[in-house]
């Protein structure tokens, strides 16, 4: 009985629970105003909508785990499917996705260990450093390179890809059809192996040793600069692959289609129980986070507010969200 | 004679002064740099007085706004939300104007100024809220802007439907854009009397003392009986009192308010602050070495803007480059000093 109550005691002082009650809540409220809610085709929707959120939020969980903090992933997703999809456009590849998938992750690395050269082996702040990646590489896409929205033109295995779905289902009532799309394993990948790796591997643990401490970290003998340079190339290549994953089930490829994300998906992990300080953060934390903010931002839909209300209660979910973890935070040092 | 050992003096307090103030001393470079390459590429265009007053025009609206993130900064903090102030006390100044104003003269002028007044309480009171939520509540100040400027944006689009809205009385825009004596710009007074206000406070308060102490070592200063959460609560309602100010400036360029105007000025205004010197882990930083960078930014954009071949990205372009080459620049030249090659490299043996 005893180690029953501490088990409930441990997990009401985890910020898990209290998202997870909110998450319910929320779902709860949004069943009991429209009763579209547990409906099978707004499930599929949201779970569609949440795949490119939760691989970015990975991303991030990574490097905040480790102390890091990371501005330029949007960016680099960007200018990686964008250059990807210019470059087969203009050789008028016909292929199937596997190659702009391999271009874009590559392109991702490339551009990710940019950002690892410049925080690990010049040991120069990674917010600011990803602050001005972010303009570089934006300015690269929209300035220098020039690119353009291809839309139409995609490679048609691309849209092939981005078109197969697993199953579809359709609403009884308002016979709204929506579909599962294949990309949804990405995810299921991507969560899994970042869970693999943060649990598993002396890279993943010493990310959180990193991120806790960065001089024990270093004498307790882990190379910390090598460590931190491969998360950002990691980091990287995965926002390559996100961003790819993202123009095939939109079916067009956007240069500024992203931009603003990385704010969302920061608080997310934020509000899944991450330290903004290093050395604390949950894969389930951020996922509950995420599918929280997705969650509020879809059912704001479903309830009829209208559009110009929702930047509201996002800042409000965030808002709230923070301060309460921080206030917890602090209670538990005392 | 001397001549010589005078001019040997001088030249000897220069170099000590660029010895000490070694980052001012190179960002002063740069900026005789950027002016000397645009002068000498466009002779005919960069050094007219047209183009000068319309930089001393342009520059005051960020330039004021990077006061206060360079306070926040200072502080150990950040202020993000600084753009999303603006723009909503601009928007509660419109109303308040449209309001007010009548078709008497002394009531449009009495709104204005009321206008003007409550913009400013506006700021002061929002930064003061990001100062509680910092500084009492201990949420770590980018996430706390962060949301602020989420949840302002969110009012000011529910305020105006997302839609700018118009309607300032003429006599509000006229007075912004008609230079002062006919030759001063009002929002270059504005920045001027902004500046000097910020550097007063700085450097010669004890308020100034204070925030560099809570930069430096919140730990420290709270031993050294320090009220550093008064301090941090001061701080980001100055930064937000000055970013109403920009908003004000704001509503006289676009004759209206709008919920996304400048959206971009908000990663600007960081890149400047920590251009000019400023340590994003606070605690170090000075307001001259933010105002080089404040100018050589306006410098750069509007140099940039008379080549018809570069659109506008190519100035962030110029701009990220110019942060990251410096940092670099900065990191190997402190590793030359101290003689190593990869600093915290402590090795475990010998490292007690």
């Amino acid at each position: 009985m005893d180690a029953l109550i501490t088990r409930f005691k441990k997990i009401g002082r985890r910020s898990e629970f209290y998202i997870m009650l909110t998450l319910v809540a929320v779902c709860i409220a949004v069943q009991f105003r429209s009763g579209q809610f547990f409906t099978a085709n707004n499930i599929v929707d949201i779970l569609r909508a949440l795949i490119v959120p939760a691989m970015f939020v990975m991303c991030e969980l990574m490097v905040i785990i480790s102390g890091g903090f990371d501005l330029s992933f949007p960016a680099v997703a960007a200018l990686s499917y964008s250059l990807t999809t210019t470059i087969l456009v203009n050789s008028h590849y016909t292929g199937s996705a596997i190659l702009p998938f391999v271009m874009a992750t590559v392109m991702g690395l490339v551009l990710g260990s940019l950002n690892g050269l410049l925080i690990s082996y010049c040991n120069l702040p990674a917010m600011i450093v990803t602050l001005g990646t972010q303009a570089v590489f934006r300015s690269l896409m929209l300035g220098v390179l020039d690119l353009r929205e291809i839309s139409i033109l995609l490679p048609q295995g691309m849209k092939d890809f981005g078109m197969t779905n697993l199953f579809e289902v359709i609403n009884p009532v308002n016979k709204l059809r929506s579909t599962m799309p294949v990309t949804i394993f990405f995810m299921i990948f991507l969560v899994a192996a970042v869970f693999l790796l943060l649990r598993f591997t002396l890279f993943g643990r010493s990310l959180y040793a990193i991120g806790g401490n960065e001089v024990s970290a270093m004498r307790a003998g882990i190379k910390v600069q090598r460590n931190k340079f491969l998360l950002y190339c990691i980091v990287g290549a995965m926002a390559g692959m996100t961003g790819m994953v993202r123009v095939c089930m939109a079916q067009q490829a956007i240069p500024s289609a992203l931009f603003g994300l990385e704010m969302i998906v920061i608080s997310a992990v934020i509000l899944g129980g991450a330290s903004i300080f290093g050395g604390i953060g949950t894969i389930t934390g951020a996922l509950l986070g995420i599918g929280l903010v997705v969650t509020v931002q879809n059912s704001m839909l479903l309830l009829g507010i209208p559009t110009f209300w929702q930047d509201f209660f996002m800042g409000l979910l965030i808002l709230t969200g923070i301060t309460i973890s921080a206030v917890q935070v602090n209670r538990r040092k005392k | 004679m001397k001549i010589n050992e005078f001019a040997k003096k001088k030249f000897v307090k220069v170099s000590e002064l660029v010895n000490k103030e070694k980052y001012l001393a190179r960002l002063f470079g740069i900026f005789v740099l950027v002016f000397a390459v645009f002068s000498i590429l466009k002779p005919g265009m960069f050094l007219l007085p047209t183009n000068l007053e319309a930089m001393a025009f342009q520059f005051p609206e960020y330039g004021i706004m990077s006061l206060g993130v360079m306070l926040a900064m200072i502080s150990g903090g950040i202020d993000l939300s600084i753009v999303a102030v603006a723009n909503f006390s601009a928007i509660i100044a419109v109303m308040i104007m449209k309001k007010i104003a009548g078709p008497s003269p002394d009531a449009t002028i009495a709104g204005v100024f009321i206008a003007i007044a409550a913009a400013i309480i506006v700021g002061g009171l929002v930064g003061f809220f990001n100062g509680t939520l910092i500084a009492r509540l201990r949420v770590p100040a980018i996430l706390a802007t962060l949301g602020m400027m989420q949840m302002l944006t969110g009012i000011s689009v529910v305020l105006t439907k997302g839609k700018a809205i118009s309607g300032v009385p003429p006599i509000y825009s006229e007075t912004g854009n008609t230079p002062l004596f006919g030759f001063l710009p009002i929002p270059l007074v504005l920045f001027v009397i902004c500046f000097s206000l910020v550097a007063f406070i700085v450097i010669k308060t004890v308020y100034g003392a204070s925030l560099y102490a809570v930069g430096a070592n919140l730990t420290a200063a709270k031993f050294s009986a320090v009220n550093y959460k008064r301090i941090i609560s001061t701080t980001y309602a100055l930064s937000g009192a000055l970013s109403a100010v920009s908003g004000l400036i704001m509503i006289s360029t676009y004759n209206s308010a709008k919920p996304d105007y400048g959206t971009a000025y908000m990663l600007q205004c960081v890149l400047i602050v920590i251009l000019g010197g400023v340590s994003p882990t606070g605690g170090i930083g000075k307001v001259w070495g933010v105002l080089i960078a404040i100018l050589t930014l306006q410098m750069v954009s509007s140099g940039m803007n008379m080549f018809n071949s570069l659109n506008v990205h190519y100035r962030s372009l110029v701009w990220g480059t110019l942060l990251l080459g410096m940092m670099v620049y900065t990191y190997f030249e402190n590793n030359k000093k101290i003689g190593l090659h990869k600093p915290l490299k402590v090795s475990p043996t010998k490292g007690e």
